[in-house]
């Protein structure tokens, strides 16, 4: 039981951050929440890297620079509905 | 989370949601959505639905934020009021993400707990029906392939989106399955219209692909309307570094009663034979359980 609930959860937790071509072989296992992981500490800014200079949207649809985003502490969480 | 927004907004602390691509499709039945005006639309749902106090951003289409910043589901980061990364963090921790404002801003006296938050969450919407038509039951390890659909943006939405996925031999071997699910829309109020036509689809195919059956029509449903998904579950052969897209043109009819309409549709995509990293994935049928009359092999030991 224990076991594939921590299955489930690593499914889970792979969610939508994987590359893979077809036909090629996969970088990434996408029930591994270890390769998650392990891509994250590859890929991501290291501590003390300002964020990428890129433009997203608030929720109205207007740009928004990310860099624009000083002058207090401010907490950045990934998310999605499902 | 939202406690930690109690109580270091006061101390001057900014949170935000970047909502990005959707990691699980087909969870409380919604679905990926084609254009920024839809990923907007899913913020509002989110907004809705969650009762977060957060302030929303929205990833560009080409996932360009998530991609940024590492590719995770549920990740997060504390950036300083110079701008620079102090935390990161691959799968948010609302315990250790206290514990790091608490280091950085300062404790809070008395921290809030989730029971005081009077948290309301909302059900996702439901236009219709649902549970009725039988699910087509899958190969394990499918994965979703890219699509495009070719009026994304047009007066018409498409209130009935397609999912084109792969099993694992074609993955491997370039010959299994190909499996085409038309889902409505939830955040459209639409249902499929069951007193006309039921769904046909049509496929064009590239040099070098064979796809069986090419065109097909879904199941005659007693119900005037529903919202359970059309599936097709094809046999997929092609040759090597096929690179044309497969034309898929898709005919329904859909209703909304809100507002009062049904209509016929006709909307085509490209299909190309290659995975999406961004097209999140449903548990069931990347594990090969997908359809509701199948039980998974390991319950059926006990």
């Amino acid at each position: 039981m224990v076991r594939e609930s921590l299955r489930f959860l690593a499914v889970i937790a792979a969610g939508c951050g994987t590359i893979i071509q077809a036909n090629a072989a996969p970088p990434l296992d996408p029930t591994s929440m270890q390769g998650v992981r392990d891509n994250f500490a590859a890929i991501a800014p290291k501590i003390g890297e300002a964020l990428p200079s890129i433009t997203i949207y608030d929720a109205e649809g207007q740009p928004f620079a990310l860099q624009s985003l000083k002058g207090q502490y401010t907490v950045i969480v990934f998310g999605c509905l499902t | 989370m939202e406690t930690l927004h109690r109580d270091y907004s006061p101390r001057g602390v900014k949170f935000y949601y970047v909502y990005k691509s959707l990691a699980h499709p087909e969870t409380n039945g919604y679905v990926v959505p084609i254009t920024l005006k839809e990923r907007l639309m899913h913020v509002k749902e989110a907004e809705r639905t969650l009762g977060s106090k957060f302030s929303w951003l929205c990833d560009s289409m080409d996932n360009a934020a998530k991609h940024a910043l590492g590719s995770a589901p549920n990740s997060e980061f504390i950036v300083d009021p110079d701008g620079k990364i102090v935390r990161r963090r691959a799968w948010s921790d609302p315990k250790a993400l206290r514990s790091d404002l608490e280091e950085l801003v300062g404790p809070v006296e008395h921290p809030t707990q989730i029971a005081d938050l009077g948290l309301k969450r909302q059900p996702p919407p439901k236009a219709a029906a649902k549970g009725i038509v039988p699910r087509v039951v899958v190969p394990r390890g499918m994965r979703p392939l890219i699509t495009e659909a070719v009026a994304a943006g047009g007066k018409t939405p498409y209130y009935a989106k397609l999912r084109a996925e792969v099993d694992e031999r074609f993955q491997r071997t370039g010959q299994g399955k190909l499996y085409l699910g038309f889902y409505m829309d939830p955040i459209y109020h639409v249902h499929w219209n069951n007193l006309a036509k039921p769904i046909e689809y049509e496929l064009e195919l590239p040099d070098g692909v064979e796809i069986s059956p090419q065109s097909g029509t879904g199941p005659k449903i007693d119900v005037e309307g529903d919202i359970d998904p059309r599936e097709f579950l094809l046999d997929i052969k092609t040759g090597q570094d096929i690179r044309e897209p497969l034309k898929l043109t898709v005919r329904y009819f859909a209703c909304n009663d809100e507002q009062g309409w049904c209509i016929p549709v006709t909307q085509e995509y490209l299909v190309q034979l290659q995975l999406d990293p961004d097209g999140g994935w449903d548990f069931k049928r990347l594990r090969g359980t997908a359809g509701n009359r199948q039980q998974s092999p390991r319950r059926n030991q006990r």
